[in-house]
């Protein structure tokens, strides 16, 4: 069982809803020991992250995840290795989660971990048939499997707009899902070429980008274009 | 006409027929057989030649489909496909033996395609088996082959839905890739 001595839970206070979840998360990640996080607000049930496992439990489903809970606070305590707490709850995968408050937020904002101009590569997938995703989405995943990329340069080689590319960044960032560049590199030779390339007299559209064609006809065909 | 091979290639009993059958267009043709390996796999009939589908993208373009037997004993089928092959959907049984192992064993027949970003893997089974995790899955992938990143999901291969996702990963990996690679140089290697 997770030590329950009162001196050993921190507690959060609110600032803006799931900004102070996201940021405390994101701070829980960096610790060597397991932590469990209870997330309390005025207006949800008790929310548990088990960093140990990986898992969370919520009795709320995620569909019904409010954009902005009211009176939110973050509590913390170390969890006793090998010894997962509440084990009678099912615990669930946490990306699903960690994707969802990722989005909620910091909306197009920059998270408060993350640098202006920092770039980032995917180091892994997230497990999407188990998170609900747009076609932008997976463009933007797959374009950062491929190299470092600042936000701006993102959304140039996915063709959409740097906001929302800064977004998907805050929410694989909060899973995980992506690595900061160690130290100052060069953006890819592709960014240069595109950039070169005469802009289109309309805006890139999620539709029609010219680099993802056999994406988008498959996406068309498939799913009308969603 | 134009079209697009993707091959979907696993151990017997992961699922590769089904999820033929339910994403293809046209009935898929399957050639099964009797199962003389009840040991390894309880199942009466498995895959011992080719099984096919089709999406049609337009009306001139289409995806060919290729379900390629999982034993080793057909492995000169898999060479001959892959050389036409865009993109490979590698389906490993969670509940077999050695999921991990089945998994290197495929993208080591297909770490060509790999390279082109025309992997995506899909972990059957996994409500009979959860672990491995698809965190596991990705960490052997990257110690192995660090070249790529390779989409990793969890699917049910009755699921449209989510064969959707896969199929739509593996495209967007491919034209990210080619994209890339046409713009060679700018950042070391991953």
């Amino acid at each position: 069982m997770f030590s329950s001595g009162a001196s050993e839970v921190r507690e959060r206070p609110d600032t803006v809803g799931w900004r102070s979840v996201a940021t405390a998360i994101h701070s829980m990640r960096q610790l060597p020991m397991p932590m469990l996080l209870t997330v309390v607000s005025s207006d949800c049930e008790p929310l548990w992250v088990d960093f140990s496992t990986g898992r969370y439990y919520w009795e709320r489903p995620l569909v019904a995840m409010p954009e902005r809970p009211a009176g939110v606070t973050v509590y913390s305590q170390p969890i006793e290795p090998g010894n997962p707490p509440y084990p009678w709850v099912s615990w669930r995968s946490m990306d699903p989660l960690l994707w969802q408050i990722g989005r909620f937020a910091f909306g197009t904002d920059r998270a408060t971990w993350m640098r202006p101009g920092d770039r980032y590569a995917l180091q892994r997938w997230p497990n999407l048939t188990e998170i609900p995703h747009t076609a932008d989405e997976i463009r933007m995943i797959a374009t950062l499997a491929n190299g470092y990329l600042t936000a701006g340069e993102l959304a140039l080689l996915s063709a959409t707009d740097e906001p929302t590319a800064q977004r998907v960044l805050n929410m694989l960032s909060l899973m995980g899902a992506v690595k900061p560049a160690a130290g100052p590199l060069a953006p890819p030779a592709i960014v240069a070429r595109v950039q070169a390339q005469p802009r289109p007299a309309q805006p890139a559209t999620a539709s029609a980008p010219t680099s993802f064609g056999f994406f988008s006809r498959l996406r068309e065909r498939l799913t009308g274009g969603r | 006409m134009a079209e697009h091979v993707i091959l979907v290639v696993g151990p017997m009993g992961a699922g590769k027929t089904t999820a033929i059958g339910t994403l293809s267009d046209i009935d898929p043709v399957r050639t099964e057989g009797v199962n003389t390996d009840r040991g390894a796999v309880d199942k009466a009939t498995t895959t011992v030649a080719l099984d096919y589908g089709e999406i049609a993208l337009s009306r001139s373009e289409k995806i060919r489909l290729y379900g390629v037997p999982g034993q080793k004993r057909f492995d000169f089928m898999w060479s001959i496909l892959r050389q036409r092959a865009v993109g490979t959907i590698v389906l490993v049984k969670n509940d077999a033996d050695d999921p991990l192992g089945d998994l290197i064993a495929f993208f080591e027949e297909f770490r060509e395609i790999h390279e082109r970003g025309g992997v995506v893997v899909g972990i059957t089974h996994s409500d009979l088996a959860p672990a491995p995790t698809t965190a596991e899955y990705q960490r052997l992938i990257a110690e192995r082959y660090p070249t790529a990143v390779a989409p990793v999901f969890t699917v049910d291969p009755r699921s449209r839905e989510q064969l959707v996702v896969m199929l739509s990963a593996l495209a967007a990996s491919v034209d990210s890739r080619a994209m890339f690679l046409g713009g060679q140089g700018g950042q070391s290697s991953r």
